[in-house]
């Protein structure tokens, strides 16, 4: 699979122009993954259709498409879930707008706003600093499975190639690191 | 996305078996894995109880608010790490030659951020030298320290490394090896990692040179790790075996030379004599000034070029420049806090 889409991309890098039929690829391999995303992120919102239709089109006006997609089957469908995920992000902070304009609270959106403030900033060096802890305290198998998966965007399978271990034991890997970092972040909150 | 992230610590075993569950669903969700059997399954789990859906919407969030991390150093760290690790099959051979230099970098990473805090670590220590002066410190692992004229360095050792900030100057190290805790040197945004082994680094303005008398050393830019694409790791980095000097200038791309003898040369400065070998006397007074609170200056062009051979004890520039009278057609004008030079002929008008 992978070597498909790096064909198609090498071929696209000789034919500029031509990223149409990189989207097309792309939506062939992944949009029913995508609506699952999508149609789970908004707990079956019928609404999930037109964000399956808005990811297809904020990918394709991204600049240097092809470069951005020759990294790989997972690494595709990760970029596509990230889009995915910040259109998500950006309808919740709309109906939060829209209500808090209700309560004439305009102007402040309530949550998914990372980064934007100082305080966000020391609140993201804060978490950083919880989530390194929390991988460095599991054992190293644990620790790069989660790592491969989540920051690396590899699937289960290349995950489970590269560590020699099965796809289920890179789940169980996968779980238990969320699970210490649910733990670190959790009580440090309370 | 509620806000309130209270655990009940009540019943901390069901709701805990709840949350495990709700991360089984997010990472399979973002994975691709999940299949459409999964996917009811999933929401009739969701239907079936209110606290389902918040645990399953907190560990969407956690995974989400996670992704800015990915290019911050200590996860960049522990990509490299799980990288080398578990490398690609197909590609082991190329990975192998790879391997170490990932292994350093990840080391220097780390190092960058060294972890906890919670533990008692011995306090960063500075030590300065004034013009013209030098040190030699023993360092609390055997490693030894010679600090150069006018340099300040940050020592900072904790259980899980050996950092060593060079603010300015320049500095010369024997590293006693401890695989389990490299050195590196910090100077400004390049880290220099090494295992074991000896090398100098010498930071003046914004220019870096790093000379490798024996063992490897990387030279590493900080945060540029960000393409951990498996070919793109090395573009950044250079290795540098014995014998081999590094020097940026002006915070350009690197220029790697090897010459044991000029590595001998650029450190000289130990045993207080350097030599100097068919080198331009700006480059030459250049080294002297490094030393010296008063400053020559060469005011006549002619001169800059002139060739410079000997071995000179860098401590004095006064005996340097009255032999240069000497032998050179150059003239020496003494001010109190400086020293002028002019070419002969000009003077003699």
């Amino acid at each position: 699979m992978a070597d498909r889409v790096s064909e198609n991309v090498v071929f696209l890098e000789r034919r500029k122009g031509s990223e149409s039929s990189l989207l097309e690829k792309v939506a062939y391999d992944h949009e029913p993954a995508l609506r699952r995303f999508l149609r789970i992120r908004l707990s079956g919102h019928p609404d999930y259709e037109d964000l399956v239709q808005d990811t297809f089109v904020r990918l394709a006006r991204q600049e240097d498409l092809a470069r951005k997609l020759s990294q790989g089957e997972s690494s595709t469908r990760s970029y596509l879930f990230s889009i995915a995920a910040n259109l998500v992000n950006d309808r919740h902070r709309q109906l939060a707008t829209r209500q808090s304009h209700d309560e004439k609270l305009a102007n402040e959106p309530r949550s998914y706003q990372f980064g934007a403030s100082a305080e966000d900033h020391v609140a993201q060096r804060q978490q950083l600093k919880l989530v390194r802890k929390a991988l460095a305290g599991l054992n190293a198998e644990s620790r790069d499975a989660f790592v491969l998966s989540r920051f690396e965007a590899m699937s289960y399978r290349e995950i489970a190639e590269r560590m020699s271990i099965s796809v289920s034991m890179v789940e169980k890997h996968i779980i238990r690191a969320l699970s210490a970092i649910r733990k670190k972040t959790r009580t440090s909150k309370g | 996305m509620k806000e309130e992230t209270t655990v009940s610590s009540g019943n901390s075993g069901a709701s805990d078996l709840t949350a495990s569950r709700a991360e089984r669903y997010v990472a399979r969700l973002y994975s691709g894995e999940m299949s459409a059997r999964e996917e009811s399954e999933l929401f009739e789990w969701l239907e079936a109880d209110q606290r389902n859906r918040r645990e399953l919407d907190q560990a969407i969030a956690l995974w989400d608010s996670m992704t800015w991390m990915t290019d911050e150093d200590p996860i960049v760290a522990m990509r490299l790490e799980a990288r080398s690790r578990h490398q690609q099959r197909v590609s082991r051979r190329w990975f192998s030659a790879a391997a170490a230099i990932i292994v350093m970098v990840s080391a220097a990473m780390l190092i960058i951020n060294p972890p906890g805090g919670e533990v008692a670590e011995p306090t960063p220590i500075t030590y300065e030298t004034a013009i013209g002066g030098s040190q030699v410190v023993s360092l609390p692992d055997g490693s030894t320290m010679n600090m150069n004229t006018a340099s300040r360095v940050i020592v900072d050792y904790t259980t899980e490394s050996r950092r060593i900030i060079l603010d300015f100057g320049e500095i010369y190290l024997d590293v006693a090896k401890d695989p389990d805790r490299p050195m590196s040197v910090v100077a400004g945004d390049l880290v220099v990692t090494a295992l074991g082994t000896k090398f100098s680094v010498k930071r003046v303005g914004p220019d870096l040179q790093v000379a490798v008398e024996e063992g490897t050393v990387a030279v590493t830019r900080q945060g540029s790790l960000t393409p951990v694409g498996s070919v793109a790791v090395g573009d950044d980095d250079i290795l540098l075996g014995a014998g081999a000097i590094a020097e940026i200038v002006d915070n350009n791309e690197p220029i790697a030379t090897e010459s044991a003898v000029a590595v001998e040369r650029l450190q000289g400065w130990r045993h207080g004599i350097v030599p100097f070998h068919d080198q331009p006397l700006i480059e030459v007074i250049g080294e002297y000034n490094r030393y010296s609170e008063a400053k020559a200056l060469i005011e006549d062009s002619s001169i800059t070029d002139l060739r410079i051979t000997g071995a000179l004890r860098l401590d004095n520039i006064e005996l340097f420049l009255s032999s240069l009278e000497a032998i050179h057609p150059v003239r020496v004008i003494r001010h109190p806090d400086r020293y002028v030079l002019v070419a002969e002929t000009n003077s003699s008008q």
